[in-house]
């Protein structure tokens, strides 16, 4: 009972300090508070650049049927009609990255059956956006045929797409859920490490030692604050992303198991925390190296993307990774509204809790017996 | 007298950088560790992983698988049977399948219609997108390839340069102009704040030297690492395959990019007096300034906000320097002149505010 009020008195006075220290908060959430800034900001360009569609043939019906599907196609961030002198001007000031030029004459060639030529400029500077505009023609001209405005429609290859979610995900609020593992991790790091360390730097850890406590109590203590800490910055976060419509609200249910999962997640965090803290002993050192190993395990884990666009070998790499399981059951609990292997992620995480926690305590117990 | 104190300065901060080897090899291995990280993510969002599963032999099928390889989307596994191609996306070594189920030659050569069942797991729009989008593409190819005539239109693609940089190769520089800037930031900042740290500060202000003297020293000990730094980033962007169009222009950007990195660095550093605070921060401006300042195509095909901040901070003027300097082309509608006067502006700039950083310290003391 004592060890316990004395658990307690450790995690409120750790996160007393860190509610006290705008420098430790702003060390633990602004990278990735900033992070989620500007995938808001970007969202909108992401399906695609804009573009600019010449329509030469203005008194051509097929060829206002081509320019309308050119111009209400979701693949591009925005589509200008505009003269050829104006598309040309927009193309070499960089405003628009590609040209759809329908020929003078398109709509009358097409029915004449001569094969009239649609011509698409691509400013090509890379490979992915030349790509998507690549891909932005054939899918224009396959509506099109199919819309009949080009006569009887030659194709017969039907692609029957079956989703495995009901819903397609948004992009932000894909990448909000990395964001928020990055958050909780960081913040389970940064707080331990820094409670840690914190001891030795103001020579406090003397005290502590003095004190009836047990080095075990007092270690929990700190990565429990750590543990705290984490699940309100992700906690914030997550209700920021659902406020904001990014993320849908989850039923009860599964909005239990996703603060599981960040809890789980914050106790690897803390524990990775107390190991670095207890060894490395200095907040420069620290900060340093915690904010690189959770930027690193964003990274590993697949980041802003999902582990099955990695190469085979960091799928590996991947596997062991356990912010990997906790983005997994986040996005199949908060996203798509499933729990399918979620009690895999959820065992992954408890071990590599437990693994964190092995290792930090008695590095950290060593370092108090010192 | 002013450049002998800054040379003893910067003298000083080298030792200093060397009696903390942590530190330093952290800072000195955090661009690379940058460049590093965003290549995975470069590798992994070239292409999207698909499984294949053709149950037929016929010409049209192989015909079909082809036009599937030549959609410039998907990098394509062969999968026995449609569970197996199941169970690839359920171990997320895939994220779709696709079935050249039995009779499709038939069908096509008989035209009738011939079913493509896709297995998407649509894990957000965007990437669901691009496969959904690469499927009219190998439909139209496969059509344009075996019956060319039916097709009652041509297109033409004209690219507006001759050689396809590839997504790395873009990226690549991109990221390197981000590992530069937190390298900067890094040793710009942690140099500057130390000596407030340490308490030294006030010695220095002692001292019958000039306040550019210690900003100079600073400036000049950063320089020394930033370059240390660049040359390793250099060896990985080497060991990429990436060849700078101009060495002469690659080598002027670094050292111009690199002097105005550190210049904001040393300011941060003198304002906010923490080496605490510098490493968040480098970190904090470094990854989402990377995103909107021209890392995947120009600032101008981004959204209008996000052009707007991008052309605020040095970051996208960079970045420019360094893919002329690399691939030969602007992708900026910035006039060259600005885009140097910008960035030789804002090394003043930061330079000005460190001085001035130094100067009020002073006073108050």
């Amino acid at each position: 009972m004592q060890q316990l009020s004395t658990f307690w008195a450790i995690v409120k006075k750790d996160l007393a300090t860190w509610i006290r220290s705008p420098s430790t908060i702003a060390v633990t959430v602004l990278p990735a508070l900033i992070l989620m800034f500007v995938l808001i900001l970007q969202a909108a360009a992401v399906t695609g650049s804009p573009v600019a569609i010449v329509n030469q043939d203005t008194s051509g019906q097929a060829a206002a049927k081509l320019q309308h599907i050119a111009q209400n196609y979701n693949g591009f961030y925005n589509a200008k009609v505009l003269s050829k002198a104006q598309a040309e001007k927009e193309y070499q000031n960089l405003a628009v990255a590609g040209v759809l030029v329908i020929p003078k004459g398109f709509s009358k060639e097409l029915k004449g059956g001569q094969h009239p030529t649609i011509t698409w400029q691509v400013r090509n500077f890379n490979n992915d956006t030349a790509n998507d505009l690549r891909r932005a023609l054939p899918d224009i001209l396959s509506t099109f045929l199919k819309s009949g405005a080009a006569g009887k429609n030659p194709m017969h290859i039907q692609v029957q797409e079956h989703d495995l979610h009901a819903r397609d995900a948004s992009f932000v609020g894909f990448n909000m859920i990395a964001v928020v593992v990055m958050l909780v991790l960081q913040a389970g790091i940064v707080n331990a490490g820094l409670a840690a360390v914190r001891e030795w730097e103001t020579g406090s850890v003397k005290e502590l030692l003095m004190s009836p406590a047990r080095p075990l109590t007092m270690i929990l203590g700190k990565v429990g604050a750590g543990v705290i800490a984490s699940d309100i910055t992700g906690g914030i976060a997550l209700i920021a992303a659902i406020a904001a419509g990014m993320v849908p609200v989850p039923s009860f249910g599964l909005g239990i198991l996703a603060f599981v999962i960040v809890t789980l997640t914050a106790i690897v965090g803390s524990g990775l925390g107390v190991l670095i803290g207890a060894a490395l002993r200095a907040t420069e050192r620290v900060s340093g190296l915690s904010i690189s190993l959770s930027f690193y395990l964003f990274f590993l884990a697949g980041g802003i993307t999902d582990i099955a666009y990695l190469p085979r070998w960091l799928q590996d790499v991947a596997a062991y990774i356990p912010n990997t399981y906790s983005l997994d059951a986040l996005r199949a609990t908060l996203l798509y509204n499933s729990s399918t292997g979620i009690l895999t992620d959820i065992g992954v995480l408890v071990l590599a809790g437990a693994v964190a926690l092995l290792i930090g305590v008695p590095v950290m117990r060593r370092g108090l017996s010192h | 007298m002013g450049i002998r104190a800054a040379f003893y300065i910067m003298l000083n901060d080298l030792r200093l950088n060397l009696v903390s080897p942590f530190a330093t090899i952290l800072s000195l291995i955090v661009p690379i560790n940058f460049l590093i990280l965003f290549v995975l993510f470069a590798i992994g969002g070239a292409k999207v992983p698909v499984s294949v599963v053709v149950s037929g032999s016929g010409h049209y099928d192989a015909a079909f698988l082809q036009a599937l390889h030549n959609a410039l989307t998907f990098h394509i596994h062969r999968a026995s049977s449609v569970a197996a191609g199941q169970q690839l996306i359920q171990n997320h070594k895939s994220v779709a399948t696709i079935h050249i189920a039995n009779g499709f030659s038939s069908a096509v050569a008989a035209g009738q219609t011939a079913h493509v069942p896709l297995t998407l797991n649509n894990l957000n729009k965007d990437f669901a997108d691009d496969v959904r989008r690469a499927m009219p593409l190998a439909v139209l190819n496969f059509y344009h390839s075996v019956f060319p005539s039916t097709l009652p239109f041509n297109w033409k693609e004209v690219d507006t340069y001759a050689h396809n940089v590839t997504f790395l190769g873009y990226l690549a520089v991109s990221i390197q102009t981000v590992a530069l800037l937190i390298g900067g930031l890094l040793f710009g900042g942690r140099g500057s704040a130390r000596d407030w740290e340490l308490g030294t500060m006030k010695e220095l202000m002692l001292a019958p030297i000039r306040p550019w003297s210690v900003v100079a020293g600073k400036l000049g000990a950063a320089m020394t690492n930033g370059i240390a730094s660049a040359v390793m980033v250099l060896g990985a962007l080497l060991l990429l395959g990436l060849r700078p169009a101009d060495w002469g222009q690659f080598v002027g950007v670094t050292l111009l990019t690199l002097f105005v990195f550190i210049s904001l660095g040393v300011a941060i550093g003198s304002v906010a007096k923490s080496q605490f605070v510098v490493t968040p921060f480098a970190f904090a401006l470094g990854l989402p300034l990377f995103f909107i300042s021209g890392a995947f195509g120009p600032i101008t095909w981004s959204t209008p906000a996000a052009a707007v901040i991008a052309r605020i901070f040095p970051v996208a003027y960079a970045n420019a320097a360094f893919q002329h300097a690399v691939h030969g082309y602007w992708p900026i509608d910035t006039g060259v002149g600005w885009i140097w006067t910008i960035l030789i502006g804002w090394a003043v700039l930061a330079l000005g505010v460190s001085w001035l950083a130094y100067r009020r310290a002073t006073a108050k003391h």
